[in-house]
């Protein structure tokens, strides 16, 4: 029962974030088309690339088929969590970038944001490490009960957290004071899914002590907090292509 | 804020009106499930009561003035001020009017004012021009707004009856004038004589037009600017997140 959620929750966010990825790179009506990855909303697209890497090594027969490869085992978990955190990081980037938060830029951006990202990195390889997973299992599920796994899940959700902390301030604000409504709207979903993802990260010692069975559950609010932000992300896009703000937001001084 | 649901059942079984949602949907051209909802919720817009006050040909000042959030409507003159008259003068109007004095001949006066109004800013040009001292946050201490929401009211023209008579309260003006402002009540209803804004315009005095112009045309610059800086922050937020 679990297993097939899981898989139905992962196969539905590899539709929602392929499909949005794969009409970022590909759209010939948008202005970045093809190149996208070369110019500052690359970023997204770099992030979309990401994360859906991270889903599809995380589907159990391509989990499986990647173990056959990775010189370590359990590698690919490794190589799907450090997809998924790299696609955190560009996202806080991009909105430190574009909300202008100066805590945000502080924290996120440049070597702070770097070495974050590296310790992250070598914590979850050492305790990847230190654990002992001999069989193949997408998240470490099976190895869920051992401490030196639940601080790898731990340093993951930590890390998430340090990136989308900073940025929950300038984002409320955004969704209360964006002067277009849509703008607005795009803000509160990003918001949600922050402070779902946050939850997460707060709720963990309560999801260690529900044991194995429960992280299908606490996977699926991440599941839901990611398509939260992916879709604010896409309100924006669709906002910007339809230039919505210059529609709706009148500067004319006639009355008529 | 509106009237209860109760006291507006009290009132109509008390003016000997159906109480049927109906019937009531009928006189006011309101959909029968709005005026049930708004019966049911307890929560009664002044709107529905003048509604079905000009349906039975009651004056809707008076039947307002049954309901105790505004028993004190009709203790004061009716008739609003100068100022007030005035500051429901579209400034485009009062520009006509500066170009008329200005050269006779080239700019002819037309026997009317030519927007009607509420207009853009009318409700704030009102609330300036009762402004005794502190207006604003009077008013949204008694009403229970916040300060910052009754700014955006009166941004976006948006003040309510019970603000408006609240504010008149506290100034001293006529009560009924604010219910006109926000356009509950039309200026008949309100007292006001039919050409009382171009009256108002005639009689001013030459320094008192251009003072009143230079009031309206700082507050349209200050408006333009913050549509503009709102856009550009819009359209830079969209371009560099989407």
């Amino acid at each position: 029962m679990n297993d097939s959620i899981y898989i139905i929750s992962v196969s539905l966010m590899l539709i929602l974030l392929g499909g949005l990825t794969f009409h970022r790179l590909t759209s010939t009506r948008t202005p970045e088309g093809a190149r996208a990855l070369w110019r500052p909303s690359g970023r997204l697209a770099l992030m979309g690339i990401l994360l859906t890497t991270a889903y599809v090594v995380s589907l159990p027969s391509v989990y499986t088929m990647m173990e056959a490869i990775v010189p370590l085992s359990n590698g690919t978990d490794f190589v799907a969590k450090c997809c998924a955190m790299t696609a955190v990081a560009f996202l806080g980037v991009h909105l430190a970038i574009a909300y202008k938060s100066e805590t945000a830029l502080r924290w996120i951006v440049g070597s702070r944001g770097a070495m974050a990202l590296g310790i992250a990195a070598l914590g979850v390889f050492i305790t990847l490490i230190a654990a002992d997973t001999p069989e193949p299992s997408p998240r470490l599920v099976a190895y869920a009960d051992q401490p030196a796994v639940e601080v790898n899940e731990w340093i993951v959700l930590a890390y998430t957290a340090y990136i989308l902390g900073p940025l929950l301030q300038p984002i409320f604000r955004d969704s209360r004071r964006n002067p277009l409504r849509f703008g607005r709207l795009a803000s509160r979903l990003i918001f949600i899914g922050f402070v779902l993802s946050l939850a997460r990260t707060l709720a963990y010692p309560l999801e260690l002590r529900a044991g194995p069975e429960a992280f299908y559950v606490f996977e699926l609010v991440t599941h839901v907090s990611t398509a939260c932000v992916v879709l604010g992300l896409w309100a924006f896009a669709i906002a910007r292509r339809r230039q919505l703000a210059r529609k709706k937001l009148d500067t004319d001084l006639s009355i008529e | 804020m509106a009237v209860s649901g109760s006291d507006f059942k009290q009132w109509l079984e008390g003016r000997g009106i159906t109480t049927s949602a109906s019937e009531l949907s009928r006189l006011t051209g309101l959909h029968r499930v709005t005026v049930g909802n708004q019966m049911r919720r307890g929560n009664v817009p002044e709107s529905t009561v003048v509604g079905v006050a000009r349906a039975y040909g009651i004056d809707p000042v008076a039947a307002l003035a049954d309901f105790k959030e505004y028993e004190d409507l009709d203790s004061r003159p009716r008739s609003p001020t100068a100022a007030e008259v005035l500051s429901q003068v579209h400034h485009a109007d009062l520009m006509v009017e500066l170009q008329h004095r200005t050269q006779a001949r080239l700019f002819p006066r037309d026997d009317h004012v030519r927007i009607d109004f509420p207009h853009d800013g009318s409700h704030r040009a009102w609330i300036d021009a009762i402004d005794t001292g502190d207006v604003r946050h009077d008013v949204a201490e008694k009403t229970g707004t916040a300060i910052t929401y009754l700014f955006t009211q009166l941004s976006d023209n948006k003040l309510t009856p019970i603000q408006a008579v609240t504010a008149a309260r506290v100034s001293g003006t006529s009560l009924v004038a604010g219910l006109v402002v926000v356009g509950l009540i039309t200026m008949e209803e309100g007292d006001w004589p039919e050409d009382v804004r171009e009256t108002a315009l005639r009689v001013m005095k030459h320094e008192e037009l251009i003072e009143l112009i230079q009031q309206r045309l700082n507050l349209l610059q200050r408006r333009v600017r913050q549509r503009k800086e709102a856009l550009e922050y819009a359209e830079q937020l969209t371009d560099l997140i989407g």
